[in-house]
């Protein structure tokens, strides 16, 4: 059970947040999946620099610890508010489309663009 | 018909593709051995150096403070975007009510009321002595911010919103953001490098030690508090209700 660890579910929750965004059609599941996929990258990452019964990069001057490595933790944290700002900054992109085209159905907001842009041409010619 | 069909073997293909990547990235990993990271170097260092017993506050509030700054750049223009774009969207944009469907429940007044102070004492103890325990501003911001969404909840985004209105709220996130900026241009002034810390480090694990690592907390928190705050602001009044 060796194999059972942080960076491996880290791995397959990414791939689940990947094809939540490739394969949903609703835009609020889409947002879900991106975060899923944004929160398992910080899992791998804090799972790389964790050691086997190291304890938190807090010097206490006890001899004889093993620190777990803090430079994932510290540059993690770049990672979760970017990961706050997109999400805030989509959701309101998707309140946005959702005012234009009253549904958050990817494919059917794509159809109705498709349709306006024809009648566009049509209009033009 | 075809246009199904179609949509069908996107979807495969698309499957196929995340399995493939799944097993690469797996197979990628399994050749990455634990070793001493970089962060051998920092643990060894760092009290020494930067003088903050949290090492992770040390790496990001003075080694890579060039990192955070640009991060709190990143916030800033989330919350700009956030604040900005939602004007665009009209809706139906309702009177904001006195009293919201919520607070009608005594339970969640009186839990809101209990709560919210202690939330409020837990996360500014997280920003005061992040340089010594876990925390820091970030966590403590966020949490400051999820605190006074619990008064919000409680009391109506009205109550709350009259004492944290639009004016204060820009006026607070200028202080801080200006705060910030203007405290990590100041080293030249005493003769240090650019972004160094020009502060006497002080006893390891004091509270007042480590420099301006403590200053830089109560900075950020207090941005991350106010741009969160901006935000859920925003989406309360776009919706008329908390």
């Amino acid at each position: 059970m060796e194999w059972i660890n942080g960076v491996t579910i880290g791995v397959v929750l990414f791939v689940i947040g990947l094809l939540t965004l490739m394969l949903r059609r609703d835009l609020i599941v889409k947002l879900l999946g991106l975060g899923l996929l944004n929160t398992s990258v910080i899992l791998v990452l804090i799972s790389l620099g964790y050691y086997t019964r190291g304890v938190a990069p807090i010097i206490t001057g006890k001899p004889e610890q093993i620190y777990i490595d803090p430079l994932p933790q510290a540059l993690v944290l770049s990672a979760i508010v970017i990961n706050l700002a997109i999400l805030a900054l989509s959701l309101v992109f998707v309140m946005i489309l959702m005012e234009r085209y009253h549904t958050t159905d990817s494919v059917k907001i794509a159809q109705q663009i498709e349709y306006e842009r024809s009648q566009e041409q049509a209009h033009i010619r | 018909m075809i246009a199904g069909k179609r949509l069908t073997a996107q979807k495969t293909i698309a499957v196929i593709v995340a399995l493939v990547f799944l097993l690469v990235v797996l197979f990628s990993f399994s050749f990455i051995g634990k070793r001493p990271g970089a962060g051998e170097e920092f643990i060894r260092q760092g009290v020494e150096d930067t003088g903050a017993v949290n090492i992770v506050a040390a790496i990001y509030l003075n080694y890579r403070l060039f990192d955070t700054i640009f991060e709190i750049l990143v916030f800033a223009l989330a919350v700009i975007g956030v604040r900005f774009h939602l004007h665009a969207v009209k809706g139906k944009r309702p009177a904001l009510k006195e009293t919201p469907f919520l607070s009608e429940s005594n339970v969640v007044r009186v839990a809101g009321d209990l709560l919210a102070p202690v939330v409020a004492l837990i996360s500014l103890f997280l920003i005061v002595t992040g340089h010594l325990t876990p925390g820091g501003g970030f966590s403590g911001g966020a949490l400051l911010g999820t605190g006074i969404l619990l008064l919000a909840v409680a009391r109506g985004g009205e109550q709350v919103g009259r004492s944290l209105n639009d004016n204060v709220v820009d006026r607070l996130e200028q202080i801080f953001f200006v705060g910030i900026i203007a405290l990590s241009l100041l080293p030249p002034l005493f003769g240090r490098p650019l972004l160094a810390n020009f502060l006497p480090l002080g006893e390891p694990g004091h509270l007042l030690s480590s420099g301006w690592i403590p200053l830089y907390n109560l900075l950020i928190g207090g941005k991350v508090f106010i741009g969160i705050w901006a935000m859920i602001y925003c989406f309360i009044r776009h919706r008329g209700d908390v």
